[in-house]
């Protein structure tokens, strides 16, 4: 009787051994996983960002189309900047596009111009700041585009120079910029 | 009894070994993962692909038969391929404003160097008879800073120059 009882006592000893081991085991699986799965979101995370980024910069890409910064039929991606000065001098635009930040900037030929452009000194400026609503853009969204001014020197011209349209505000942060 | 008890014994050193295996194998993996290599960025990128259509509409101070008939990267790029020893009104050399107007819009559009996250680009421009990538004659090519990495993004734009087409490619290192 002893015998048997001593052999059971043992036998639950057992039981209660793998159960610990099964319990660990478990756990230590429960932590890989949630590890891994970490690293894969945020892999995840970072290409679903850049892909909002990349978004919002053809968003401002859309808005440099828009007829207001349009240029002519035979130059898609050209910004009229002669359009852009006057659109800067009317206040009804400053919630047109639901922006709080938008602003053509020179690039090219520039020479460290950093002077906001105004009748008076353009073209030897540097950037027209058509809205700025917050003050603190943040990191706006951007794209390249082609700047071009009616030149009245000789017999009159159009000129392009190389520059960049940026944007910031809650219409695109809904997209990621 | 002695025997029954040493036999028990080697049973459960076996399960622990057994056991310290898994759990090392599992760190391994765990550990290999964590460890692994930053994974290179190798693709196309609208934005530098729009960059250089917008490089191609700049007006440059080069002008061809009379003024104001001043011309565009694309024009040189043009010129430079059918006409190497072509001159401006102004008598500067053709493939020579080319090459300094591509590199002034380059290094004020992207900052380059080894404080920036842009290590280094290298820009091409080839003529190619039929649309195969890689065969080409070269027109221009411009380099700055190491380009030697494995991440890196690219953008291009082309235009047709009968009977081929012109292909301009821009590389952005990381």
């Amino acid at each position: 009787m002893r015998k048997i009882s001593k052999k059971n006592n043992n036998a639950q000893m057992k039981i209660q051994e793998m159960a610990f081991v099964l319990v660990a085991i478990m756990i230590f699986f429960g932590i890989v996983a949630i590890f891994y799965l970490k690293v894969s979101l945020s892999n995840l995370k970072g290409n679903v960002e850049l892909q909002r980024g990349q978004e919002a910069n053809e968003l401002v890409r859309k808005i440099s189309s828009a007829p207001e910064f349009y240029l002519n039929k035979e130059c898609d991606g050209c910004i009229d900047m002669d359009k852009v000065l006057l659109l800067k001098e009317r206040k009804n635009y400053q919630g047109f596009w639901n922006l709080d930040y938008l602003a053509v900037e020179v690039i090219y030929p520039n020479s460290n111009k950093t002077e906001e452009c105004t009748r008076s000194n353009f073209p030897n400026c540097g950037i027209v700041t058509i809205i700025n609503k917050t003050g603190n853009t943040g990191i706006p969204a951007s794209a390249f585009v082609a700047l071009c001014r009616q030149e009245f020197k000789q017999q009159g011209y159009v000129k392009c120079d190389l520059g960049k349209i940026y944007a910031s505000g809650k219409s695109l942060e809904s997209t990621g910029g | 009894m002695v025997n029954n008890k040493k036999n028990k014994g080697q049973e459960e050193i076996v399960g622990f070994v057994a056991i310290v295996l898994l759990v090392a194998v599992v760190a391994l993996i765990f550990l290999g993962i964590s460890l692994r290599k930053p994974v290179d960025i190798q693709k196309e990128s609208k934005d530098v692909s729009r960059f250089l259509e917008s490089t191609m509409l700049y007006t440059t101070d080069c002008a061809f038969g009379y003024e104001p008939n001043y011309v565009t990267p694309k024009d040189l790029m043009k010129e430079c391929y059918l006409n190497k020893g072509k001159k401006c009104l102004n008598d500067e050399e053709v493939c020579l404003v080319l090459n300094d107007t591509l590199k002034g819009i380059l290094d004020n559009s992207w900052k380059v160097g080894e404080d920036s996250a842009i290590k280094g680009y290298s820009f091409n421009s080839t003529y190619s008879r039929n649309s195969t990538k890689g065969e080409g004659e070269s027109i221009i090519s411009l380099g700055k800073g190491n380009c030697t990495s494995s991440s890196f993004v690219t953008g291009e734009t082309f235009f047709a120059v009968y009977p081929g087409t012109i292909t301009s490619s821009l590389k952005l290192c990381y």
